[in-house]
Parts: structure tokens; sequence; C-alpha cells
């Protein structure tokens, strides 16, 4: 008996190495399906030899969406989309419901329970998750092919470099965009024309081109050393954020996410940990935490980092505490656009088309130029509605009468340069935030800060 | 009559095998179906494509290696120490029951207080550290060291020492003292009657002793987890910390297979072990 069960095994054990083990054919060795982006959409040839020809599906069924908190353009959106299609049911689920913020950790839970159980929804926005590792796993369908058949999406309708941002080397687009918002660099106004009326001029010409952060920090280092005013510090940023806008920068020195090689137990990046730390304990160019009375001193920030449409704004005030404003890029010129504001199809969804359909719907005129849309639209209509909105907001409030062509132009000459989609993988970011706040706090040397993110890195990459 | 004597056991025991089979077996064997898998989105047939990806895969050779490391010091270690306790705890004529509870104490702490406790005195601002300063010597991170599993065998034997003493003196108590009496009567010694006495009939108790310290060994990945997280040093990497991972990651192929490959070395483990046991008890019943 004993023998039998055993010759069952061993018979069992070689059919089962024998099925699994196949490579040269590829067959079945678990390599992820063909990501061309046609398997959902009905795809065909065109009369002229075009690719994609596509074919509106049947507006008919229900597509769920799950958002880490929706702050009324999904809501807005699925109720109008309902209205044209009354046959189409469009459920949001979010995560985060407006009182106690959860942690961005648990909605990936949440969100990795409903995938592998393969209840997840339709489109999932991509809000704190780590896109590229999904994109790898195939969570999330290639959409280029529907991208490339949507006539509407050219750029004299779109801003098609912020929208094609999502596209990765391979020309795979797992994401798209309905906003596209980034941050600038902003000098204060005031320390401008202090050091402008000794001769200096500002390092950058007209083009308004983008700058780095280590390069607005020299600049903004330059400012305060000509100052003669009290409380002028280089940037209110804390000294953790200081040293990750630094490492954003040049990440790739330390982190490579497509060869996943890991340089952060290196002189270079303890020397970094070094620099920030002398740095944010120099009180002329660092003010010390709460020492700074908002309310009745008088302070000047050489550089602010801040979000486009108010930077626009605020450069172009005549009273404004900023000008020279420009993107922020890393120091290969890179301007990225926040992953937050985009969505992916999921790949296991039976209604791609009608989830397809549904984001066409985002990045429509009526939609792009809804009031729900906080954040920059990446259609250009979109983004005029949006610019005369928030102008006619902050004038009142100001007082003043910033021209909405010259607002316009300025968002226009920085957006154009966004080239990128912030896809640095966030448990990541959360490691290297979590490690080097505690060198600052003084809980580990540097030399045990790099040790202990070079072992937590690469384990997460290469396990 | 001997029907009915049979019945009622089997009725009484089939609540529990049933939650058994239910929350456990069934899991178990469905969980083989992801282990054969490539992907549990895609759902390739893989063979045994996952397993042999896994013994070639650094970090769950890496956490099996730390944890047979740590089980091959650690449960001995624990073992003889608690036999120590249980034999000199057994001795007094006083006090007996108050000592057992002092050994008992770290038994019912619960996890996050032990590693916090113990986090306070081998971290890098940490109490030993602060008593070293003193004596001119430079401290560190003990748990970022390479003395980290050290560390944790300490750990895991001062929380686990109690537990065992307890079932040994329970195993003490049944010997009989004739045997004893019987041995001194024939002029043998302390040690002699420890060695053929005491050891032989506390083997049935000491095989019970070392089922439970390999189950309780598992668990230390709690204190690591929480003193270390996600990614501890690679010396303290264990194989709990890789299932976990692959849980968290979704790689629930990877995981399943782990599981079964862990399955079948404490299967013949454990199945070793009882034949051990049977063979002594069969010399003992003679």
């Amino acid at each position: 008996m004993k023998n039998k069960i055993i010759s069952l095994l061993l018979v069992a054990v070689t059919l089962l190495s024998g099925c699994g083990l196949r490579g040269d054919d590829g067959a079945v060795t678990g390599s992820m399906p063909e990501k061309g982006g046609t398997d959902g959409a009905k795809m065909e040839k065109g009369a002229e030899g075009n690719d994609n020809v596509y074919t509106k599906p049947e507006m008919k069924g229900e597509i769920t969406v799950s958002a880490w908190y929706d702050e009324g353009y999904l809501s807005t959106a699925a109720k109008e989309f309902m209205v044209q299609y009354p046959e189409v049911t469009v459920t949001i689920h979010q995560f985060y419901d407006g009182s106690a913020e959860p942690s961005h950790e648990s909605y990936r839970n949440w969100l990795n329970t409903k995938i592998m159980s393969g209840k997840a929804d339709d489109i999932i926005c991509t809000t704190s998750l780590p896109v590229r590792k999904y994109s790898d796993m195939g969570v999330f369908e290639d959409l280029s092919g529907f991208v490339s058949a949507a006539g509407e999406l050219n750029d004299e309708n779109f801003y098609m470099k912020a929208l094609e941002a999502c596209r990765d080397a391979e020309g795979r687009m797992y994401l798209v965009p309905y906003a596209c918002s980034f941050e600038t660099v902003n000098f204060d106004r005031r320390l401008v024309a202090e050091k402008m009326s000794d001769g200096w001029t500002v390092p950058m010409d007209g083009s308004r081109k983008s700058m780095s952060f280590r390069s607005a920090m020299s600049i903004a280092r330059e400012l305060v050393d000509a100052t003669a005013k009290e409380n002028a510090f280089m940037t209110m940023e804390s000294c953790d954020s200081y040293m990750n806008r630094l490492l954003k920068d040049e990440i790739r020195k330390f982190i490579d996410m497509d060869t996943k090689k890991i340089n952060i137990n290196t002189k270079e990046y303890i020397d970094l940990l070094n620099e920030v730390k002398e740095l944010s304990s120099n009180r002329k160019y660092f003010a010390e935490d709460g020492s700074i009375d908002f309310y009745n001193d008088e302070y000047y920030f050489a550089c602010r980092i801040d979000m486009d449409w108010q930077s626009a704004y605020y450069n172009l005030l005549p009273e404004g505490s900023d000008s020279h404003g420009v993107p922020l890029a890393d120091a290969d010129g890179n301007v990225f656009m926040s992953s937050g504001t985009c969505f992916g199809i999921n790949s296991a969804s039976p209604h791609k088309e009608l989830a397809w359909e549904f984001i066409r719907f985002l990045l429509s005129d009526e939609m792009q130029s809804s009031p729900a849309l906080y954040s920059m639209p990446v259609n250009r209509k979109g983004c005029e509605a949006y610019v005369r909105r928030n102008l006619q907001l902050y004038n009142e409030g100001n007082n003043a009468n910033v021209d909405e062509k010259e607002a316009q132009r300025l968002l226009e000459q920085w957006m154009e340069q966004i080239n990128k989609c912030d896809m640095f993988d966030p448990v990541i970011s959360d490691y290297l935030w979590e490690e080097n706040k505690n060198f600052f706090q003084g809980k580990q040397s540097a030399e045990d800060t790099a040790q202990i993110l070079q072992t937590k890195v690469e384990q997460y990459f290469n396990e | 009559m001997s029907r009915r004597r049979t019945v009622i056991p089997v009725y009484m025991l089939s609540v529990s095998v049933l939650g058994f089979a239910l929350f456990y077996l069934f899991p178990f064997l469905f969980s083989l179906f992801y282990a054969l898998m490539d992907s549990p989105l895609n759902m390739q047939f893989a063979g045994l494509k996952n397993f042999v990806e896994l013994l070639n895969n650094q970090y769950f050779m890496r956490g099996l290696k730390n944890t047979a490391v740590f089980m091959l010091v650690s449960i001995p270690l624990n073992m003889i120490l608690s036999l120590a306790a249980a034999l000199m705890i057994n001795r007094l004529k006083r006090y007996r029951n108050t000592f057992s509870l002092v050994f008992l104490i770290p038994l019912v702490i619960p996890s996050a207080t032990t590693a916090f406790f113990w986090e306070n005195i081998f971290s890098r601002y940490g109490i030993l550290n602060r008593f070293l300063d003193r004596l001119g010597i430079t401290g560190f991170d003990w748990f970022q060291s390479r003395y980290g599993l050290g560390v944790i065998i300490v750990i895991f034997v001062w929380k686990n020492v109690g537990y065992n003493m307890a079932l040994f003196i329970s195993g003490l108590n049944n010997i009989s003292s004739q045997y004893y009496e019987c041995a001194a009567v024939e002029g043998a010694g302390g040690f002699w009657q420890f060695r053929k006495i005491t050891m032989t009939y506390l083997a049935p108790t000491a095989f019970l002793v070392l089922i439970m310290t390999i189950v309780n060994s598992f668990k230390v990945f709690k204190e690591i987890y929480i003193i270390t997280g996600q990614y501890p040093p690679d010396h303290l990497y264990m194989l709990q910390h890789y299932m976990n991972n692959m849980f968290l990651s979704l790689n629930y192929p990877r995981l399943a297979s782990a599981i079964y490959i862990l399955t079948v070395v404490i299967v013949l483990l454990i199945a070793c072990l009882f034949r051990a046991e049977n063979l002594v008890s069969e010399n003992l019943s003679l």
C-alpha cells in the first residue's frame, strides 16, 4: 500500500515537472499576456490600413470605479454619464469618506484584496499605488490602442505631452490622466528685487524653463546671502522634505526602477544626508522649528514650492509674493505630473470598452470644464474654463485684476514642459521618508540609515 | 454499549474536526491551486515552475537558512534551560509556586510589550549601550548588527522557558520516587539517577516539549516584525518574512509554494520525531 502511494506521488511529480518547465517555446511559462492593448476594444483595421479603428460598444451595463477619495469630480461625471446613457450604471467606491484619514497602506491592502479575489473595480484611480508594480503584474490593461484610436485625443484638444507622459519606454500606456497637477519653484519677489537692485539678474531666460530643486536652492542661498532683512530663509521646507526633494532630483543615481539597482549604501547618499543636516541646522538659512510667529513676524522664504495654478496667479499678481516661477524638474530636466489623478482599467474587467467610454467622458470638454474638477485639467478647453473660474475667485479675494490671457499663456508655457508622470513607488518613498526622518531626529547615524534603506529597498525589489 | 461509547466521542470531536477542515485543511488544499499557477491574475498553469524558482530565490533560501539556524540554536538551549529550571524548582521545599510564577510571567506578556521592552534594551540608544558607554565602550544598534540573531534567541528563550519548565515539572512529578529510592539503595549517584531514571522517564514529556518549542519557535516572527518591520536586516530575515511579503505583494503562487515546501519539511521532521518517540516508548514499556 505504501509503495503504491509513493509510486503515485512520483508519477504526479514527474507529470507536473514536465508540464511546468517548458521554457523555450514559451507556451506555459507563466509569461504575461500580450500587452498590445487591444484585448478588450473592438479594434479593426481601417479602410486606409490604420491599425486602430475604434467601434463604440453598446452603451449598456454597469461599471465600477475605485478611488482613494472623490472630491466630487467622479460622482458628478458618473451622474452626467448616466443621464446621457440611461442604460449604464456607474458606481464609485471611495475608500476615504472624508472623516478620520486612514493610511494609504490600508487603502493598498483593501485594493489588493479586491484584485486578488477577482472583485476589483473596472476603473482604478491610481492615487498612492505602486503603479509600475501593478502594471508589471498585469493588473492594468494597456490602453495605448484605445488612446491612439480615440480621434479627439490630439494636440489641438489636449496637452498631449502631459497625456502621453504615462507611456512607458516600450510605448505601453497603463494609465490615462484626467488632470495634470505639477509643482513649481518660485522666488520671493522682495528678495529678488533687492538683489537685482545691485545689478544681479536671475539666472533664467524668459522662456520659463523648468529648474531642478538643487538649482533653485542655490539661487535661494544667494538671495539670503545678499539680503539685510531679518527672518530671511532659504525655504520653509523641513529638513526631511528638503532631503526628499534633493533625492527626487537625482533618484536614479540611488534607485533605478528599471534595472532594480540600488545604490543607497554609498558615500554619496551618506554625504547627502550629512549635507542636509548641516544646512538645516544653520540658522542663517533655515528657521528653527516653531521659531517664526507667522501672524506677527515679517518673514521671507527665498524659494517656495507651490502648485501650478496658485503659483501662476501669485507670479502675475503685481504685489504678489512670488516671482520668476518655473516648473520644478529633476536634475535631467524632466517635469513630473502627479499620478494621483490618473486612471487605469482593470485587465480582468469584463467591461473594458464601457470603462474606456467613461474615461473618454472624463476627458471630454464638458467634464474637463466642470467646476467639480479641482486640479489642472489636461484638456485645453477645460484648462481655459479652470483658469477663468479660479481667476474670478482669486481676483475677488485679492482685490486684483490679473489678466486671463496672461494667466493662460503662463500656464501653457509651463504645461508644455510636462513630460513625465510621477510613478515612483510610494512604498519606497515611505521607506525613504521614514528612515531619513529617523536620521534627522538623531535616532540613527547616516551610515545606519543608508544601510537600512539599502537592505529594505533591495528586499522589496528582489524578493 | 461499545458502539455508543465510540459514537459519542466522534460526535463531540466532529465539531472541532469540521472547524479544522473548514479553516485550515481545505484552504491549505486549495492553495495548491495557486502554487501551480503562474499568476493569480493570468491563471496560466505553470506546473512546478514556482517551486523551482523558489528554491533558486536568494531571499527564500536566506529565510530558510536563518530559520533553521535559529531553531537549531534556540530549541536545544530552551529545552536545556527549562529542564534545569524545572529540576531546581522541583528540589525546592518552599516558594516553589512563587518561582514557577516568576518564570511563567514572560509567557503572558503580549508580544508588542515584549518587543518594546527588549528594543529599549538593545537599540542604539538603549539601556545596554548606555551602560557600555559608561565603561568607555562604543555601543551600536544590536538588531542591525551581526549579533541580532543572538538577541532574538535571548528574547525567545526568555519568553518560552517558563512554559517548557511547567511541562517538565509535570513530567518530573509523574516519575515514581520508588525508582530513585531503589537506585539510591543500589548505590547509584545523582548523575546516574538523572541519566538512567530521570531522562528515561522524562522522554515522552521531552518529546512533547520539543514539539511545542518547535511550534513556538515560528512565533518569534511577531517580535522580529514589531522591532524591525517588514524588511529586517539580512540575518533576521525569517521564512515568515518572505511569506508575509509575498502575501502583501499579491504573489500568491510564491506564497503557496513556500507554504507547501515548509509543510513538507515540518511533516517529515515531525514524522521522524514520532518514530523516535515510538522507539523510546517501546523500550520503556519493555
